[in-house]
């Protein structure tokens, strides 16, 4: 019914408002394809630079911003996306749910990686180019004074909104996976490649945040003058923990997607069961544990203390042996099967023979003494490669051949899928394997001597270059091929029902996944469709149906939602609203016509959403039956906002250790830090914490109003809070005016640039809760929350207690000590 | 040929170690891995027959005992190559402080090149003269951003970090020329960034360094 209705409305409008995890994953996987072709040209440029000694292709100039182009988009905006770009397809069917917890926030999540993508691609054009400090941006190389072009800064902010995107990706998957499985889907009854996604997602929530401090300081630095990378007491080695801090999780937050899809093709493609799959999916969360006690390894040469350096010697040397675990695992998943070498299987195979390669040479580098050797080398170069491209990329593209037929209903033609994966391989090889023979030549020189003699092995290296793009070209025909003219697939090609609930549905899946009207359960007999009316009406036999009759959700008898203003699963404001913040931002670079633009762009999308919000126009169903272990008692929003704060401390954690870090360096090299009083008026201070404090406390008075439905009371609340908020803003905008006029600004020291800057991120969650409290005011004056309703206060309740502990912390480190 | 540094000789030989290590698990892991690939190789392709997993089984396939063994000769394999590490990494990094022959020499990096300063306090500029057959002992330093010293045949390696001292030391055991670089990306500059090093024979290196100190 809703696929009738569908087809009337302009395809156009479909892609860009749609809200369906499937078609969001298209555009996923469509956009991330661009970029690998992108990142890919980028690459092949700077390796015909290093063909032969002493070449003049490109400038020093032009490298450094190719090298840096490369890396930051394929690490950014190139793997991660392509795994979600599966993981969005995918997961929801997976799991069993109709779609993903909240659609919306979906589709947001991929229009702000289009626009960071666009914002990347800008900064190109921008004065003077685009970053050229390497992705690892070292500091102070990253600041104004050594790399001055406005480039550079606007990639920063692209990466600022590329982490915001994947961190509103992160609490929906999050919520998803958690509270939206079939009646009976146990986590460890998933497929390894959805196991994988939540404790990828896992470290996201803490590793992109980690990032975001960093890259906040840095833009900081460039735009608004403050002295992080450029002050002896923050500086390079700031940089370098905050980076490593997020670096090491994000290599494993790379590959794990990648590998777990070569999990499951070998046990798919050789008809066994994975072996020891409990072992698999312990060592891997121990894996996941230790990357994030191992950064210092990035660290060796930078001086560290040696105690501290063994210490991270050993811990990186025990993250291989998880990975050793999951390696035997899969071989003898395979063991006893019937091994069909198809497509999907091959680069299964491939993968998992590359990333053996790559791990072997990581042992090399966990050696503190190696190090002095392989530190910034070609080797280095080599090893990641293995590791992320053959072991993440390669399982991505076994992925997407497994995936092809459910996700277009089309078959590929395998003979050229073969044909694909033996170019591949060897171009592959050829490009990494010479560059550990390369273990003296510094990474990111664009040119060398004869006299090195590195000579030969280079232009190896570029002829494999060369034949592994070849590949590439290939594969985007083969699947433009088998959109054309591939016969149609069935839903399940691959013999593979029995393996995961996808090629249980058509190909593709219709709008809402399962039959009409029925959702999927599992019980020890396997995979049935039942009726909803079966589930909700009491608890089914043989499955744990939490739900009761009063809880349950108004699902329409045919399992999808009625049909809405937008029509089904249609919203403009992701959209919208993500173009708005790319103008807003470029905006700032090119002119402030588009600035203005962009700011009534973003504005009027809030507000649209919001008003979409309050007309209840956009009312997509999910609500799940099933196994919600361990998040049963929570309800999907406030467990988001959980999530999110979560992810918060992830933010706020990297800051104030910053703090720490300066105030430590702070006595080292006699930096003066201003006394209590002396700078920062205590009074002022404590007016704003009582005013916060109070806030709190208001706020739970609204909360309680709401649950009780006392409407007077949540009204005065929520209104008591916004007037409490906004005078806190006062009173810090008051400060800071005191300040400036005091001559006391950004940037001039380390303690007033961290004062501002902390102090500013939080106003600014201060402000973003003034504006979610407008929304929540207006809903209460229209009688919106009831006792059984209130899901929005109690999640903002959770977020305005968030801030109120963030500003306890900062109060006694700027006030009081 | 024997390296020219006593830290390149241990470097080396911990790096045969690690490498004869590497490919001998390698190659057992990959041998085991294609006699799988073989041995079970699917023959009637119609058919792959039926599965033996099943949507909603709990039931486990493996034992626990296999991966218990596993993690720990993984562990032995891995904390043993760790120990050997321990002992070159003390021999590499133990800066000769007490031996009075010492030669102590300042490096400073700018973008792009190095400087040397002596203990005559006199300085060069891209090129490093040191006797054979003596300790150096290097106190590295940034001007302006993060660069990273190295004598890639000395295997030396130590980051050059403004507003920071590191350490580091070498011996070279034979006269002649080496190459200084810096393994850091630091500016457009950073693929040129080279220093010449010269390791002279102990009489001829004297006389050098009395002209040297006494010229204007
Ligand atoms: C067997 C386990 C592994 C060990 C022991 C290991 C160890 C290391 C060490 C010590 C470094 C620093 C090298 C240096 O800069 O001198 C390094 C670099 C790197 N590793 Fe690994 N690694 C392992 C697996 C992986 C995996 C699975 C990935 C990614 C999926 C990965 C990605 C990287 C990346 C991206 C770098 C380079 C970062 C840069 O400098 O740009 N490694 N690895
Ligand atoms: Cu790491
Ligand atoms: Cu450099």
């Amino acid at each position: 019914m809703e696929g009738k209705e569908q087809t009337r409305v302009n395809p156009l409008i479909v892609w860009l408002f749609t809200t369906n995890h499937k078609n969001v994953g298209i555009l996923y996987l469509v956009t991330s394809l661009y970029f690998l072709v992108v990142a890919g040209i980028l690459a092949l440029t700077f390796r015909i630079q290093l063909t032969v000694p002493e070449n003049n292709f490109l400038t020093a100039s032009a490298y450094n911003q190719a090298v840096t182009a490369h890396g930051l988009f394929m690490l950014l905006w190139v793997v991660t996306p392509l795994a979600s770009a599966f993981a969005n397809y995918v997961i929801p069917i997976q799991i069993g749910a109709k779609d993903m917890a909240f659609p919306r926030l979906n589709a947001l999540s991929y229009w702000l990686y289009l626009a960071s993508g666009i914002m990347a691609l800008s900064s190109f054009f921008a004065p003077g180019g685009t970053a050229d400090w390497g992705w690892t941006t070292y500091a102070p190389l990253n600041t104004l004074q050594y790399s001055p072009q406005a480039g550079g800064s606007l990639m920063g902010l692209a990466i600022i909104i590329l982490l915001s995107s994947s961190i509103v990706a992160t609490i929906n998957f999050m919520v998803t996976i958690f509270r939206l499985r079939a009646p009976g889907m146990k986590l460890m009854l998933l497929p390894l490649f959805s196991i994988f996604w939540l404790v990828t997602i896992f470290l996201m929530l803490w590793a992109f945040p980690a990032f975001l401090a960093p890259l906040i300081l840095l833009v900081a630095d460039r735009v608004l003058g403050t002295v992080f990378f450029t002050s002896p007491e923050g500086g390079a080695l700031l940089w370098d923990h905050l980076l490593w801090f997020f670096g090491h999780p994000e290599v494993y937050i790379l590959l794990l997607p990648g590998l777990a899809i070569t999990g499951d093709i070998l046990a798919v493609f050789s008809g066994r069961k994975l072996y020891a799959k409990k072992v698999i999916v312990g060592a891997l969360i121990v894996a996941a544990i230790l990357s994030y006690i191992v950064w210092v390894h990035h660290m060796f040469m930078t001086g560290i203390h040696p105690g501290l350096r063994e210490a991270f010697n050993i811990t990186t040397e025990l993250i291989s042996i998880p990975f050793g675990v999951i390696t035997i695992s899969y071989i003898l998943t395979l063991v006893g099967g019937k091994i069909r070498f198809t497509t999907p299987m091959l680069f299964a195979i491939g993968a998992l023979a590359l990333f053996i390669i790559g791990g072997a040479s990581g042992v090399f580098n966990s050696s503190v003494a190696l190090n002095f050797g392989m530190r910034g080398t070609f080797w280095v170069v080599g090893h990641f490669h293995y590791t992320i491209v053959g072991g993440g990329i390669t399982g991505l593209i076994a992925g997407l051949y497994y995936w092809w037929p459910k996700m277009t209903g089309r078959m590929f033609n395998e003979k050229l899928g073969k044909l694909h994966f033996i170019i591949y391989m060897i171009g592959f090889n050829l490009l990494y394997f010479p560059m550990h023979a390369l273990y003296d030549m510094p990474r990111r020189i664009y040119v060398y001597e004869a006299a090195t003699g590195w000579g030969p092995i280079n232009m190896l290296i570029t002829m494999g270059g060369f034949l592994f793009g070849a590949s590439f070209i290939l594969f985007f025909w083969i699947l433009l091929d088998s959109l054309r003219r591939g016969p149609v697939a069935s839903d399940d090609p691959w013999n593979a029902k029995n393996y995961s609930i996808e090629w249980n549905v058509p190909s593709p899946p219709p709008e809402f996944n399962f039959p009409e009207g029925k959702v999927p359960v599992i019980t020890a007999q396997g995979l049935e469709f039942r009726s909803i009316n079966e589930i909700v009406g009491g608890p089914v036999s043989g499955i744990s149906a939490r739900i009761g009759p009063s809880k349950a959700p108004n699902i329409p008898a045919n399992g999808g939602t009625p049909m809405e203003h937008h029509g089904p699963h249609l919203s403009p404001w992701p959209f919208v609203l993500s173009m708005g913040v790319a103008m807003t931002l470029l905006g700032l670079f090119f002119g402030p016509g588009l600035l203005i633009l962009g700011l009534a762009v973003f504005i009027g999308s809030l507000v649209g959403w919001g008003w979409e919000d309050l007309k209840e126009r956009f009312h997509v169903a999910i609500e799940a039956l099933g196994e919600k272990w361990p998040f049963d008692k929570v309800e999907n929003h406030t467990f988001a906002m959980w999530v999110f704060v979560f992810g918060e401390i992830g933010l706020f954690g990297p800051l104030f250790m910053a703090y720490f870090f300066v105030r430590a360096n702070a006595s080292l090299t006699g930096f003066a830090w201003p006394l209590p009083g002396q700078i920062h008026d205590i009074t002022l201070g404590a007016l704003n914490t009582i005013l916060l404090f109070t806030s709190g406390l208001t706020m739970s008075l609204a909360l309680i109003g709401a649950k009780r439905g006392e409407e007077d009371l949540l009204r005065a609340g929520l209104v008591a809070t916004f007037i409490l908020g906004a005078v806190f803003l006062a009173v810090k905008g008051f400060e800071w005016s005191e300040l400036f006029a005091e001559g006391i600004t950004f940037g001039s020291d380390i303690s007033a640039s961290l004062y501002y800057v902390l102090t500013g991120i939080h106003g600014a969650h201060v402000l973003a809760g003034l504006i979610a409290l407008i929304y929540l005011i207006i809903k209460a004056y229209k009688g919106g929350f009831s006792p059984h309703r209130h899901v929005g206060v109690e999640a903002f309740a959770i977020y305005w207690g968030m801030v109120d502990a963030v500003w306890m912390f900062l109060f006694p480190l700027f006030y009081l000590i | 040929m024997a390296a020219p540094a006593p830290s390149a000789d241990i470097w080396h030989s911990l790096f045969n170690f690690y490498l004869t290590s590497a490919i001998t698990i390698s190659a057992v892991v990959f041998a085991i891995m294609i006699y799988v690939l073989i041995r079970y190789r699917s023959r009637g392709e119609a058919n792959p027959g039926d599965p033996e997993y099943r949507i909603g089984d709990l039931s486990q396939r493996g034992s626990v005992k296999v991966a218990i063994a596993l993690t720990i000769i993984l562990g032995v394999l891995f904390l043993g190559l760790t120990t050997s590490t321990f002992s070159a990494m003390e021999f590499m990094e133990e800066i000769p402080e007490d031996n009075p022959d010492a030669l102590h020499i300042k490096v400073l990096a700018f973008q792009w090149g190095w400087r040397f300063t002596y203990p005559n306090g006199k300085t060069l500029t891209g090129e490093l003269r040191v006797p054979a057959g003596v300790p150096v002992i290097l106190e590295i330093t940034s001007q302006d951003v993060f660069h990273t010293f190295s004598i890639p045949a000395f295997k030396v390696k130590k980051d050059a970090i403004p507003g920071r001292i590191n350490y580091a030391w070498f011996e070279g055991k034979y006269a002649g020329e080496y190459t200084i670089r810096c393994y850091e990306l630091c500016g457009v500059g950073h693929a040129e960034m080279l220093a010449r090093l010269l390791v002279m024979e102990p009489e001829q290196f004297e006389k050098w360094y009395e002209e040297f100190s006494s010229k204007g």
